[in-house]
């Protein structure tokens, strides 16, 4: 039933809270899942740039960080918890990883950001990976609030993030950019490049619609050429009691990235 | 003095209730707090207007930098109000009263949840100050976001944040 509200103040909300379960083989045609070969061509292209062209998308399980020091991940969770979430980056290659615990980071192996080792498949979860604030839904009670993601060569400034569902830009910080899903979910976009941000707060954007370039702006500082892509939900435990929490999102990650390259994003 | 206020108003008219889940909202305890709250100085009658509507409780702060602007985006469930403070930073607050998912509180992840659920918790992540918390049924952000956000204690240190926390008011909300 549609309850008709005479509010001049009101944003029409749908979408529902479904879960879908990753199938053990992963599902996608042509895409191996799970497999930790690398089987692609890795080119330098003229200016030094890192481009992995070709490879085949390769994942390791969600709740499995590497390097194993980077911290415990939330084994087994194979929910898709966002099953129709389009990838918040507007083309492939894309690569997720460690910042912190990969070549270049501040606890990673010594080198730059844009070593090549960085640009490659498989994809590595590091949405529980150790920080220092609380996350209720990693085994040690701390964790990364959302995933890490590089696009697909290190040049900042180049790659587009997009809406990952209709809704509204509900703020826009120095480098942060949030989207309020018609679902009723906060993505939230960070790093990017602040001029390049395309929309404006209260604007009504479309799935797959360009927010702004992903960079590495922090406020005046600088991080490593990346994304950080969170998402919060309410989570509803009855009795008047709920908690708004990050959602783990690399299994809904992968399953996005699957689409998109199957031109199905 | 003349506010710099920006009002976003969002037109469309209906709610699907079926396909959103709305969080119980403990109108009794909030009548209490309202006749607590008192602001320092009292909100703009065009912004307490719009924000009288919605359907829980909107905290704001009372103590608010007043010439700062600032920005509302709202539904009748949900808004997100930021200040732009002069002095490089933003302040934000987000209210929601819908849910997306539910859980059993008697798993394991319940069981962290509900824990989860009593704390207040200020976290420096990602460069920024925030914490999140529930009220009378509904779910609250408050988050500062800084300019430079190594060296601004605003987004290093807690202080900041706790002190717009400890003077939040109920500045609108209708049953
Ligand atoms: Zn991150």
């Amino acid at each position: 039933m549609r309850k008709v509200l005479p509010f001049f103040i009101l944003l029409l909300l749908s979408g529902c809270a479904t879960k879908t379960v990753v199938p053990e083989n992963g599902g996608a045609e042509h895409i191996e899942v799970g497999d930790d070969s690398f089987g692609g061509e890795v080119q330098d292209s003229q200016n030094g740039i890192i481009v992995d062209k070709g490879a085949k998308f390769s994942s390791t399980p969600a709740g499995v960080l590497y390097p194993s020091k980077s911290g415990k991940g939330r084994a087994n969770d194979n929910t898709i918890y966002i099953p129709s979430m389009r990838f918040p980056i507007e083309k492939a290659p894309a690569y997720i990883n460690s910042q912190v615990y990969g070549v270049g980071g501040i606890n990673g192996e010594k080198g730059k950001s844009c070593d090549k080792k960085n640009y490659q498949y498989p994809w590595h979860d590091n949405f529980c990976e150790t920080r220092t604030w609380g996350m209720p839904m990693c085994p040690s009670g701390k964790g990364h609030q959302g995933v890490d993601v590089r696009p697909m060569s290190c040049e900042k400034a180049k790659y587009w993030a997009v809406a990952t569902e209709n809704g509204i830009i509900s703020y826009i910080g120095s480098y942060t950019v949030s989207l309020r899903g018609d679902s009723g979910r906060i993505y939230r976009y960070m790093h990017l490049d602040s001029p390049s941000v395309i929309v404006k707060e209260g604007a009504k954007v479309k799935r797959g619609e360009r927010i702004g370039l992903v960079s590495d702006n922090m406020g005046g500082t600088k991080t490593s050429i990346h994304l950080h892509f969170d998402v919060q939900q309410t989570v509803n435990l009855g009795n008047g009691v709920s908690k708004k929490v990050f959602v783990q999102i690399y299994t809904s990650m992968v399953d996005a990235y699957k689409r998109l390259l199957n031109g199905r994003p | 003095m003349s506010h710099k206020f920006y009002t976003i108003l969002l037109l469309s008219s209906f709610l699907n209730a079926e396909t959103l889940g709305l969080l119980d909202i403990n109108w009794k305890q909030v009548n209490k707090e309202v006749v607590m709250s008192k602001p320092q100085k009292a909100y703009p009658k065009k912004l307490t207007d719009v924000i009288g509507k919605m359907t829980l409780p909107v905290y704001l702060p009372s103590n608010y930098l007043y010439e700062s602007k600032y920005t509302l985006i709202a539904d009748a469930n949900f808004y997100t109000m930021s200040y732009h403070l002069e002095d490089n930073a933003r302040l934000s607050i987000t209210g929601d009263r819908t849910f997306q998912d539910t859980l059993n509180p008697n798993t394991t992840d319940g069981q962290s949840l509900l824990k989860a659920s009593k704390m207040i918790e200020f976290y420096p992540a990602e460069g920024l100050m925030s914490t999140d918390f529930g009220r009378n049924g509904a779910n609250y952000t408050l988050l500062v976001e800084c300019y430079d956000s190594i060296s601004d204690k605003r987004c290093t240190d807690k202080t900041f944040l706790q002190n717009i926390y400890n003077k939040l008011i109920i500045v609108g909300g209708t049953k």
